[in-house]
């Protein structure tokens, strides 16, 4: 009897491999461990086989264990956070033993063989993949330059650096489903003539790198890797955000301090060691395989206008329920909080809402209605990001809030620009008195001028969108800002 | 070639160019701090925000590409207002006291508008001041953090001393593991110093005397790279000396040296007044006197003993104008050959063997070539501590793609960067040279049109090179046959193949054989007349091309002129009024011979320390010590004027007007910027006025006259005057007329003798060969921090670095002999001993020692035989045996400083 | 063989890459002692400065020995809306030391982190290469008595 369990970083958290240990006694019990599926609030959900397809036990303990078969399963299709969603990229997590290369079975590296680099090219532009690590950038188009320019050496990078407090797509691409990543960047690889390639994961992701480390040995063993056709290495982080921006990132994967280059020349032309480089976020590699399989345009049917395919939000913060969501774009940031997330739990009333990250604005309620596409947000004053959402309750003191993330700037800031290098930690000060209530309106006006003087002049957007949350802070609840000692 | 707008107007860009560089180059400064013409873009203060039509926000101009038809706005009120907000933060983290920020921060504000700081409360910086190097500070309270000086030590120096430290906020440099710049590697070449656009890294000069009221341009005074300088003057005293950015020689950078090391100018120990002996007492005499003592006593010896008694020794750290002076002062004012200088114990093996290959006597291309060579193949030379701003060019070069092969015995600090090292035995260059060829012959890679348009020779070449297979050099040279293959490959087949050689092949006893194997190779490949090809002697001293070039030679006139040529006579006679003497005249180590036989009575020695920088010192002291008078002119009391009758003090570089020749024969200006102390007369006036008081007129010596009558003897600098010296740089010789813009590279048509000539060279042995009495070769050379006779450097604060000439020894033979690291070492040669403290070092093989000279308590050239090459009697200072011993002696404790050291080892 | 020497003489690469080696010395030591830093250059032909830039960039790299056992506990966004600024003034009250301090007994290091992508269970910590989720005052003291030893 085969019991599926998650060995994903949060359902161990939440006591995973204590319940699979326990499980493990059970006779004849197999014990398969799995990636999540990403609906947490239910971790450590169990899973079995039924004729009828996968059904599961929610939150498990150990003590259960013994007689937990005896339990009737809810099958998965009755679960409504996850039969609401539209699962392409995250489709193997939570349900195939992640080091199995069989079972992943590399398909559309296989049909990409078969194919010339431009045509993956061509069917990446059809499918209109916007990078998934925060820009929106169109990857077909970064491929194509990359292809373009002549040169021997090319690289392929994921950028596993996931710095946004408040997600974990990636993490769980690498975690539950790491064979598709590595699949995307060798399709990339192909495309674009590089033959070596590194996945760059940050420290704080101990159970990722031990998988991505397994998972590229078995690629290799299994052929889907090697010296001829595309070498993979895995490359940590040492603790700095910075390095989730692609040319820190960079510069830190050559062993140096990570930071920002000016660009241009950007890493499609310059990139690693000086040589043209594609650098993609993990989810934007991992839709990869399914657009080489299905084609381009069934990718671009999904979503909206200039948003295509789907998006993996990322439920945090106050909510009920704390998942990941794979949905096409489109829907609204109330549909996600209430209808996925089961809204704020007892005794919290909603408050505000972060998209995007530390560098994300900050909603009130009245922008619940806006839609779930890089361009809304936009419009909105705000970013998709790396769709983390982050949502906070009536108890939160926005004042100590928009401190924190000038914090976050201070202490993320790589130093290279003095709009961010200094800026943050004037703006923090200011902040700090305002949390004690010494700040007059004086301070204020000079915070509000500092962050356009950050934001029109900062060298990357960590300097040019830090200021963005305490904005929007200030701009819907100024009115906490007004109290004084 | 973009063409753009900044501001309306229309600007041309280089291709790849940012708008910034664009603009500065054309006049235009927009806004900066951390942008540099001499840096890569980096993108920090964000001063130099621009906006450009139909394009969203504001990117830095300093990292934009310009593009064709671009329209740039550097001026609007937006763009001021955050350049206002961005001073606004820079001053916030200065100390507190507005007026000890940085001056260009407080410009910037009064420009933008700032009035007062607004931020309350803010985390000022508490760090000390590094204050550990002995010429320049960092306070690192006033740094912005642009990463200027990195970049320029990285980009310009290429040392890597210093770097960023931390993140954010707390960003700082740090040199090297934190332990200050005078404990790190850094070499104080002052780039970064210059590059600080705040008052983070200072010129202590310049904070003791204050910022200079204006600058005046020179040149370099010490070595042949010839760098030039913006010399800083306050209330008439120097206080820096600042790089040229647009000069082709130095591309703004210096040397330590040069940057700083001209405080001995200050010493209160230089020569003051005219010294006269009287018994063992020396006591200060009038200008006049002393002047009229040098006529009387010449006179007195070339009436007993006739002229040829007489002698001079120029000096190749002097001015062309005043070495043509002296050789004219011993032809006509005396009437004797006996003129001679410092070249010949240096490059004058280089010349021979050059005029016998090609029939020129200097380096055919230029510094800038090395942008332009694909490989270079260095021998023999130790350009970062010898020519450092060459070193660091060379360094730059390889950055950017320029492979590098090194020939030296040790692994100097370039080994680092070569492709290939060809660690020979000292004394084997001929054996290696040949098998290079042979190598290249071999395989077949040989240019055979430039062989059949532009040579001779070639067959009884080919017939002597048979023997030397790489093999069989291995067994002379050790260097491994692979290697050589190696090399040849790499040096015949680059495309641009340069050579830069150093006195590591002149100054062997085969010497000019050496220089001529290696002009072989380069006839053999075509690798000469071309841009980025060629040899290129690393001359040594900064006039030591030009003291030769303006006739200060005992058997040649100017440029090389036979004196015995009738054509030459005549035009000598006319414009001097005398004829050049018939004998031909001694050469240095003949004048030695000469004093000690009795024919040689009375000498001039000019800025040359004979008593400690010539070889085998029993000899030239017993010399010096027989002469019936001897008169010294210097800027110091120097060795050689313990031996003489009477000192003249002289005037530095900063005190007089002239020219000196690099190594790329280039005439450059040097400019009187102060005058010499307590009326100190120029080495011009001293040698006019002891002519006229011999007798004979030299008429105006102004130093454009001096110039105009050398341009006029001289073919190859017949179109020189001082009015085209100086613009754009001097002038490089050949300048056949007023027309010529002068010769970048020599022999693009064709060579003075006809063809190349192939010359055959044999491989003979060194002067001595290890024996069981003294099992090690002992190699002189030098320092950075330090200049041949020292007598400059060791008054300056350069002795802060460096105090003492240790031994270089490789830690086998150290542990072998029982010596740590720093113990006292007695080294023994067959001419005597001396004592110096070891140092335990990589860059030196087993077997092999290596010292230098600059340091009269040890007198290392006691140590060396008078073993010359016999074409040019340039002597063996490379290669002597010796027996080491350690010293238990407790009496003194040594001098060591360690750091100091410590510093100066790198391998 | 001297483990320092032992690491280096695995990360000597071409092109050097002084990161990867500083992780590796830690990874080893324990922490990077600013007295290694010269030998680390050497070995990787790169200068002092250019060790002592990068180990002073990363939040990971240390210049000290660590406790036994090194928490890193979260701030990020979600954490703090899920109150991490009461669970860590709880745990900086029962270890006695504060954020970037190690216990007296050496026992603990506690440092803090932006998000360990365990948001779902916000508040959290990471113990050594552990994750703990829902890490509340009151569950504060079983958690830390499993790192006791
Ligand atoms: N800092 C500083 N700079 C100077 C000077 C100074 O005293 N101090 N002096 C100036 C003067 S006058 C001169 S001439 C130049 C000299 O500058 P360089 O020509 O660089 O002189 P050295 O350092 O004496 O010797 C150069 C190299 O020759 C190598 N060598 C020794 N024997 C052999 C051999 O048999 N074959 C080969 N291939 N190499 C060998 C030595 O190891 C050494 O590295 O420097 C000038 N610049
Ligand atoms: N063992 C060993 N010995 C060597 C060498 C070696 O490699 N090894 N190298 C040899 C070489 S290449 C050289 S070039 C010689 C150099 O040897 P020297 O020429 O003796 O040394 P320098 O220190 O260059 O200068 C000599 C004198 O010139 C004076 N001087 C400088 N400027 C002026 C000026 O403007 N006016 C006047 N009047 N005097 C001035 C200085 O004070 C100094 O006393 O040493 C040689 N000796
Ligand atoms: C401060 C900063 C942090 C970033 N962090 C990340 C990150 O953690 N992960 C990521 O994929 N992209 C991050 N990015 C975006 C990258 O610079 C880059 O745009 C992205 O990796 C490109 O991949 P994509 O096109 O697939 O999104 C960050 C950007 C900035 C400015
Ligand atoms: S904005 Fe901040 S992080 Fe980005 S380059 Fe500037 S200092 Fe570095
Ligand atoms: S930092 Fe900005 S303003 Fe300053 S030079 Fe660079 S691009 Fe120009
Ligand atoms: S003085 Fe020269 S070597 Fe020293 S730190 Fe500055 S640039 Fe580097
Ligand atoms: S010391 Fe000067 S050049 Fe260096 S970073 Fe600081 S301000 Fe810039
Ligand atoms: S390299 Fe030579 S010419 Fe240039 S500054 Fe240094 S000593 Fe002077
Ligand atoms: S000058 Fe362009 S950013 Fe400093
Ligand atoms: S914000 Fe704390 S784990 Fe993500
Ligand atoms: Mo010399």
């Amino acid at each position: 009897m085969k019991l599926y369990v998650p060995h994903d970083t949060t359902a161990v958290a939440a006591g995973a491999n204590r319940v699979a240990d326990a499980l493990r006694k059970l006779p004849g019990a197999e014990i398969v461990r799995t990636g999540s599926r990403g609906a947490f609030f239910l971790e450590p959900l169990v899973e079995v086989d039924t004729p009828a397809g996968r059904a599961a036990y929610a939150n498990v303990q150990p003590k259960q264990a013994a007689t937990l078969l005896k339990k009737k399963p809810t099958p998965i299709a009755q679960i409504p956070f996850l039969a609401q969603q539209t699962r392409f990229t995250f489709a193997n997590a939570g349900i195939t033993d992640p080091l199995d290369v069989k079972a992943y079975g590399f398909s559309a590296l296989d049909k990409a063989r078969g194919m010339g680099p431009q045509k993956l090219i061509d069917e990446v532009k059809t499918a209109q993949l916007r990078g998934r690590g925060g820009a929106a950038f169109p990857a077909g188009i970064k491929w194509q330059t990359t292809k373009d320019v002549q040169s021997p050496v090319k690289y392929v990078v994921a950028n596993a650096d996931e710095g946004d407090p408040g997600t974990y797509s990636d993490r769980m691409i690498m975690e539950g489903d790491p064979f598709r990543l590595i699949e995307g960047m060798a399709i990339c690889a192909r495309a674009v003539g590089a033959k070596k390639g590194y996945v760059y994961i940050r420290s704080e992701y101990p159970a990722a790198i031990r998988r991505m480390r397994a998972a590229a040995v078995r690629a290799l063993e299994a052929g889907m890797l090697g010296p001829e056709s595309f070498e993979l290495e895995i490359f940590i982080g040492a603790g700095a955000y910075i390095c989730g921006e692609e040319t820190a990132l960079l510069e830190s994967l050559e062993g140096k301090r990570g930071m920002v280059r000016p660009k241009p020349p950007f890493p499609a032309i310059e990139g690693l060691y000086g040589k043209p480089t594609v650098v993609n976020n993990v989810v934007t590699f991992a839709t990869v395989p399914d657009i080489i399989l299905r084609g381009g345009a069934w990718h671009a049917s999904m979503g909206t206008e200039k948003s295509k395919g789907t998006m993996p939000l990322q439920l945090a913060g106050c909510i009920k329920q704390a998942g990941l969501v794979e949905v096409p774009f489109g829907l609204t940031l109330e549909e996600a909080i209430y209808a996925f997330g089961g809204g704020l739990p007892k005794g919290s009333r909603f408050k505000a809402v972060q998209v995007g990250g530390p560098l994300g604005s900050v909603f009130p309620e009245a922008l619940l209605k806006t839609r779930i596409c890089f361009d809304e947000f936009i419009k909105a004053g705000g970013i998709l990001g790396h769709g983390g959402i982050v949502v906070f309750d009536q108890r939160t003191d926005m004042r100590v809030l928009a401190r924190h993330y000038m914090e976050f700037t201070a202490d993320e800031s790589c130093g290279k620009c003095t709009p961010c290098r200094v800026g943050s930690t004037r703006a923090k000060e200011i902040l700090d008195a305002a949390v004690k209530g010494e700040a007059t309106d004086e301070d204020y006006a000079l915070l509000n001028e500092l962050g356009d003087t950050m934001k029109s002049t900062s060298l990357c957007a960590l300097g040019g969108l830090a200021p963005e949350p305490v904005r929007t802070i200030m701009q819907y609840f100024g009115k906490e800002f007004q109290k004084r000692r | 070639m973009p063409s753009f707008t900044i501001d309306g107007k229309k600007i041309e860009a280089r291709p790849g160019e940012t708008v910034w560089s664009a603009a500065h180059r054309a006049g235009i400064v927009i806004p900066h701090l951390c942008a540099s013409p001499n840096l890569k873009a980096y993108g920090s203060c964000r001063l130099c925000v621009c906006e450009v039509e139909g394009q969203k926000g504001l990117p830095a101009s300093c990292t934009t590409p310009a593009r064709e038809g671009m329209s740039v706005r550097t001026d609007s009120e937006t763009l001021n207002r955050h350049r206002r907000n961005i001073v606004e933060l820079y001053l916030s983290e200065q100390p507190e006291n507005a007026l000890d920020a940085s001056e260009q921060l407080r410009t910037y504000a009064a420009r933008f508008g700032l009035r007062k700081v607004r931020y309350k409360s803010v985390k000022r910086r508490q760090y000390p001041v590094d204050a550990s190097n002995p010429y320049f500070a960092f306070d690192a309270n006033k740094c912005i953090a642009c990463a200027r000086c990195v970049r320029a030590c990285d980009e310009m120096q290429g040392t890597f001393a210093i770097s960023m430290e931390g993140r954010g906020y707390a960003s700082s440099v740090v040199a090297g593991n934190g332990v200050g710049f005078a404990a790190s590697n850094c070499v104080s070449c002052g780039a970064c110093v210059k590059e600080c656009p705040t008052d983070a890294l200072f010129e202590k000069a310049v904070a003791e005397y204050g910022k200079p009221e204006y600058v005046a341009r020179t040149t370099c005074a010490y070595c042949g790279v010839g760098c030039n300088f913006d010399v800083g003057v306050r209330a008439g005293r120097i206080v820096t000396m600042k790089p040229v950015d647009a000069s082709p020689v130095n591309w703004g950078h210096a040397c330590v040296k040069g940057r700083f090391g001209w405080d001995y100018v200050y010493s209160k120990d230089r020569l003051r007044k005219p010294l006269k002996r009287v018994g063992t007492e020396w006591v200060p005499i009038e200008w006049d006197e002393a002047l009229r003592m040098v006529a009387e006593n010449f006179m007195r010896i070339r009436a007993k003993d006739g002229p040829d008694a007489l002698a001079g020794i120029s000096s190749s750290r002097g001015t062309n104008e005043e070495n043509y002076l002296m050789q004219k002062f011993m032809r006509c004012a005396v009437g004797t050959n006996n003129i001679d200088n410092c070249a010949r114990v240096c490059h004058s093996a280089t010349v021979s063997g050059m005029m016998e290959v090609f029939g020129t006597w200097a380096a055919t291309n230029s510094l800038a070539d090395l942008e332009q060579a694909k490989l270079l193949m260095l021998i023999g030379s130790n350009p970062t501590e010898g020519h450092p701003v060459t070193g660091a060019r060379i360094k730059r070069a390889v950055r950017k793609g320029m492979k590098l092969i090194v020939i030296d015995p040790r692994k100097i600090e370039l080994t680092r960067y070569a492709a290939v090292h060809l660690q020979l035995k000292p004394g084997t260059n001929v054996a290696l040279f040949n098998a290079l060829a042979n190598a290249i012959l071999a395989e077949g890679l040989e240019n055979k049109d430039y062989i059949q348009a532009h040579t001779e020779n070639f067959g009884a070449w080919l017939e002597a090179v048979k023997k030397y297979t790489p093999e069989a050099a291995e067994a002379i040279t050790g260097v491994p046959a692979e290697k050589i293959r190696q090399a040849a490959r790499l040096y015949a087949t680059s495309g641009a193949s340069m050579c830069a050689h150093g006195l590591g092949v002149s100054e062997h006893k085969y010497g000019s054989y050496g220089i001529m194997g290696m002009c072989n190779l380069a006839i053999l490949t075509g690798n000469v007349s071309r841009p980025g090809t060629g040899i290129n002697p690393l001359r040594g001293q900064n006039n030591v091309q030009g003291s030769c070039d303006v006739g200060s030679m005992p058997v040649y006139f100017s440029s090389y002129q036979k004196l015995d040529d009738p054509a030459v006579q005549a035009k000598f006679l006319n414009i001097t009024g005398r004829p050049i003497p018939a004998r031909k005249g001694w050469k240095i180590p003949e004048m030695w011979d000469a004093v000690l036989e009795g024919k040689l009575r009375g000498l001039w020695v000019l800025g040359y320390d004979v008593a400690q920088t010539d070889p085998n010192l029993h000899k030239v002291h017993a010399a010096l010590s027989k002469l019936d008078f001897l008169v010294v002119s210097d800027l110091f009391f120097n060795e050689t004027c313990k031996f003489a009758h009477l000192a003249l003090p002289g005037a530095s570089f900063v005190e007089k007007d002239g020219t000196f020749t690099n190594g790329e024969r280039r005439i450059q200006r040097v400019h009187k910027i102060i005058d010499p102390p307590d009326g100190i007369v120029p080495d011009l006036d001293q040698i006019a006025r002891v002519a006229k008081h011999m007798g004979y007129d030299m008429g105006d010596i102004a130093a454009d006259k001096v110039m105009a009558e050398i341009a006029s003897l001289t073919p190859p600098m017949n179109g020189v005057s001082y009015d085209r010296l100086e613009t754009n740089f001097g002038l490089q010789w050949p300048v056949p007329n007023a027309a010529s813009n002068g010769t970048p590279i020599m022999h693009l048509q064709g060579f003075p003798r006809g063809k190349a000539h192939f010359a055959p060279v044999e491989y003979l042995p060194p002067g001595e060969v290890p024996t069981a009495d003294y099992p090690f070769t002992l190699v002189t050379g030098r320092v950075l921090h330090h200049y041949n006779s020292g007598a400059q450097t060791r008054h300056s604060k350069l002795v802060e670095f460096v105090n003492q000439d240790v031994l270089e020894l490789h830690a086998e033979d150290a542990a072998e002999l029982g010596l740590r690291d720093g113990a006292p070492v007695k080294i023994t040669s067959a001419r005597g001993a001396v004592t110096l403290n070891c140092r335990i070092s990589e860059r030196v093989p087993p077997g092999q020692v290596f010292t230098t000279f600059h340091f009269p308590e040890v007198e290392v050239n006691m140590l060396l035989s008078s073993s010359a090459d016999a074409l040019s009697k340039c002597p063996e200072y490379k290669v002597l045996t010796v027996r080491l011993e350690p010293v238990h002696a407790t009496k003194k404790k040594s001098a060591a400083n360690g750091k100091a050291i410590k510093a100066r080892v790198i391998a | 063989m001297p483990p320092l020497a032992q690491v280096l003489e695995r990360c000597a690469t071409t092109p050097p890459n002084i990161l990867a080696t500083l992780q590796k010395v830690q990874a080893t030591l324990g922490y990077v002692p600013h007295t290694a830093v010269p030998e680390i250059a050497h070995a990787l032909g790169v200068t002092d400065s250019d060790v002592a830039g990068v180990l002073s960039f990363y939040h990971d790299l240390r210049t000290e020995p660590p406790g036994k056992h090194t928490i890193r506990f979260c701030l990020g966004e979600s954490c703090l809306a899920a109150g991490a600024e009461k669970s860590l003034a709880a745990i900086e009250k029962k270890l006695g030391c504060e954020l970037g301090e190690t216990t007296k007994d050496k026992r603990f290091t506690l440092e803090k982190v932006y998000c360990l992508g365990n948001c779902a269970l916000s508040p959290c910590a990471m113990i050594g290469e552990d994750v703990h989720g829902r890490v509340l005052p009151k569950t504060l003291a079983d958690l830390l008595k499993e790192y006791k030893k």
